[in-house]
């Protein structure tokens, strides 16, 4: 008889546990999981505007999850995989075909035309880059570019000022006179990653990838050699910091301890103000000498997009239509998340932005006022990753000193990536 | 409500319940991973949609096409080989210099095991980033004592996979541990009679010491040379395969096309592919051990 008691109350047990789980989010909320990659900066804030967001709409309880962006993809794959889709994802131009073609992501087409997430003061070409198709599957969280964020105290120190578009002719001999008057190295100019790569490209009306996404947009090996040629001597003048001699552990260090300038996105001013402690600067990235048009585009910074599985698509809708129209919400976030894609919020939030976020926007508007900006390119192919990292071992073997040959070295990463792109499309 | 009842009263079946929560674990976190692995190293499966059934297609990608296949599997021989050795030798010799009596070595022994506690953790993988960072606490140390201090230890191709080596063998403790007993555990008789009839310590070492600790040798040996060809964190968290992939070690690259490109079928196949390395060398070990490894009791 006790054995039999025993049974049943360990039994009893586990189920109480097991019920306890999953009956906690319950009690006449509905939850809704969402899931964003981000800096700390990003995470006190968005967990502040959630508070404020179930505050308005209390019969919802968020559940926040959050991490780096390193772990975020195998994190968000694996939660996909187990059936445990988040019901609000945060996603990026880079994935947004491969989760969408995939059936991860639910079309957002209803809740446009239904008004459930009211779009009528975003411009329609700054919405459609969550397109997919004819089906919106992700909607812009804002809009922004990729700068140089610099450090004037330093140019201040070697007495130089960095024009605001400058070309890599004079960007490079800036470099070399800081190295010469202070003595700090530079490693953006020793990065010839896919940025530089897909910068130079446009500054001659080329695009990394082709229009139908079936190969790359570029033949010329002379636009990998080019920016390889300044980077061997860059490292070998001394300006550009040597191959593994980098002292910085995060990339925020990095413009503390190795060097005066970096490549980052507009809304990551403040997350690099603060993570690195020092004030920045400002400008566009290098154009080539020889460009024949601006390379700068305004992109959007991440999306929010709904699961297909979600089974409160309703309330997932509710939260992307608060982040894309309610003041509440800038009134905490500000441009953390880059420049609000409604013109009314834009409006709204421009004279209350703090002195980084006022930063961001000026630099914007600078931007488009001096008609420094071309048209985005379409999402990228789904190889483009795996093509991102092959990139960063050939720029590998070359800073190491390994290839003789540049053209025939760049010539063959031209094949392998094209190689790679029907490798992708021959898997679908 | 009787047949029920009956259940419940068996024996069997509080057992089963007091062990229901490993149980569950063991179904939900080995046994059926193991076999879904097995399933889905011949299929492909990009996480997001159904896997698909490819036959033998992840095998002859890995051994004929994947570059990156071979550069790891290189660097992971070379791992093992060199690190299983140093690692036994060293912990041997620390457990020698232990096994001596004095009242402060239960504090030394504690010191000594301190890092192979820490060992697995990220924290430490990060200090040692640290310690040999360009301008970190080893070259400047180098500095002070005169010494070149200019050695790049984590991006040289020269240099950044001894580095790492250094890392695990510096986590010897818990191989040090076992040979400490078992050194202990070597009657003291035999020692005193080869004392009386001569024997200096290396002697004693070769003839004795050396020989009643070969069983424990051999377990070590297994251990080690299992755990070097699974070896991953220290790759992962201080060089992530650079330079120029010397440090790559199979688990990080089977890492990065599992999880980063979401080729968990090509993942799982050089899974399998290591189990029956690692098997297949684990299985030569054990053959060899009767030409080496000597049982006190005969009872093999």
């Amino acid at each position: 008889m006790t054995k039999r008691l025993l049974a049943i109350a360990l039994i009893a047990a586990m189920a109480v546990c097991a019920a306890g789980t999953a009956a906690m989010a319950e009690g006449g909320q509905t939850p809704l999981r969402i899931l964003w990659w981000g800096s700390q900066t990003r995470h006190d804030l968005t967990m502040a505007m959630l508070d404020k967001f179930m505050e308005k709409y209390p019969d919802i309880k968020v559940e926040p999850e959050f991490t780096d962006w390193g772990g975020y993809w195998s994190k968000l794959a694996t939660q996909v995989a187990g059936g445990l889709t988040p019901d609000v994802i945060q996603m990026d131009h880079a994935y947004l075909v491969q989760y969408a073609g995939n059936g991860v992501l639910a079309s957002l087409n209803g809740y446009i035309e239904s008004g459930a997430i009211g779009v009528s003061d975003v411009d329609p070409s700054i919405l459609a880059s969550g397109n997919v198709g004819d089906d919106l599957y992700a909607v812009p969280t804002g809009m922004n570019a990729l700068v140089l964020m610099y450090r004037q105290d330093i140019l201040d120190e070697a007495g130089l000022t960095l024009p605001f578009a400058p070309t890599w002719g004079e960007y490079v001999e800036i470099s070399k006179q800081v190295f010469e008057k202070t003595g700090r190295t530079d490693t953006y100019v020793v990065g010839a990653g896919m940025d530089q790569l897909r910068f130079s490209l446009r500054n001659m009306g080329l695009n990394m990838y082709n229009e139908e996404g079936t190969a790359l947009g570029w033949d010329d090996p002379q636009f990998l050699v080019t920016n390889w040629e300044r980077v061997l001597k860059a490292q070998e003048e001394g300006y550009g910091l040597g191959v593994g001699e980098t002292t910085a552990a995060t990339a925020f260090d990095d413009l503390v301890a190795d060097s005066w300038v970096g490549c980052h996105w507009t809304n990551e001013l403040e997350a690099y103000q603060n993570g690195s402690g020092v004030e920045l600067e400002m400008s566009e990235v290098p154009w080539r000498d020889d460009a024949v048009q601006p390379a700068t585009f305004f992109k959007p910074s991440m999306f929010w997009s709904i699961a297909d599985t979600s089974a409160v698509k309703d309330e997932a809708a509710t939260f992307i239509n608060f982040f894309v129209n309610d003041t509440d919400c800038y009134d905490i976030v500000g441009t953390d998340r880059a420049m609000p894609i409604s013109a009314k919020i834009r409006e709204y939030i421009t004279p209350n932005l703090n002195p980084a976020a006022k930063k961001g926007a000026d630099a914007l508007d600078r931007l488009s006022s001096e008609g420094h900006i071309t048209p985005v390119m379409k999402p990228d192919v789904a190889a483009h990753s795996e093509i991102d990292a092959l990139l960063t071992q050939y720029n590998e073997q070359v800073r190491y000193g390994l290839v003789d040959d540049l053209t025939e070295y760049a010539r063959q990463f031209i094949e392998e990536s094209n190689a790679l792109i029907a490798k992708s499309l021959a898997a679908k | 409500m009787r047949r029920a009842g009956n259940i419940l009263d068996h024996d069997s079946v509080a057992g089963y319940v007091f062990i229901a929560p490993f149980l569950i674990g063991l179904f939900a976190f080995t046994v059926i991973p193991f076999f879904t692995s097995l399933y889905l190293a011949f299929t492909e499966y990009n996480i997001l949609s159904p896997a698909k059934w490819i036959g033998l297609d992840n095998f002859r990608r890995m051994f004929f096409e994947d570059k990156l296949f071979w550069t790891a599997f290189q660097v992971t021989f070379k791992f093992a080989l060199i690190q299983v050795p140093v690692k036994l030798a060293f912990s041997l010799l620390v457990a020698l210099a232990l096994a001596r009596y004095s009242k402060a070595m239960p504090v030394y022994r504690a010191a000594f095991y301190i890092p192979s506690l820490m060992g697995g953790s990220v924290a430490v993988a990060l200090l040692w980033k640290q310690l040999f960072a360009f301008n970190g606490v080893v070259n400047r140390l180098l500095g002070f004592a005169g010494l070149p201090n200019n050695t790049k230890w984590l991006a040289d191709p020269n240099t950044a996979l001894g580095t790492l080596i250094a890392l695990g063998v510096w986590q010897f403790g818990s191989g040090m541990l076992i040979f400490l007993s078992a050194i202990k555990n070597i009657p003291s008789s035999y020692h005193e009679a080869a004392i009386v009839d001569g024997a200096g310590p290396v002697k004693r070492f070769l003839k004795i010491t050396l020989p009643m600790l070969t069983p424990i040798l051999f377990f070590n040996l297994v251990n080690q040379l299992i755990g070097s060809f699974q070896a991953f964190n220290s790759s992962y968290l201080i060089t992530q395969g650079k330079p120029l992939n010397t440090t790559l070690y199979y688990g990080v690259h089977l890492y990065n096309r599992a999880f980063t490109y979401y080729e968990m079928g090509y993942g799982s196949a050089m899974a399998w592919f290591m189990l029956l390395i690692i098997a297949a060398l684990t299985a030569l070990v054990f053959r060899s051990s009767s030409m080496w490894v000597y049982y006190e009791s005969d009872g093999k």
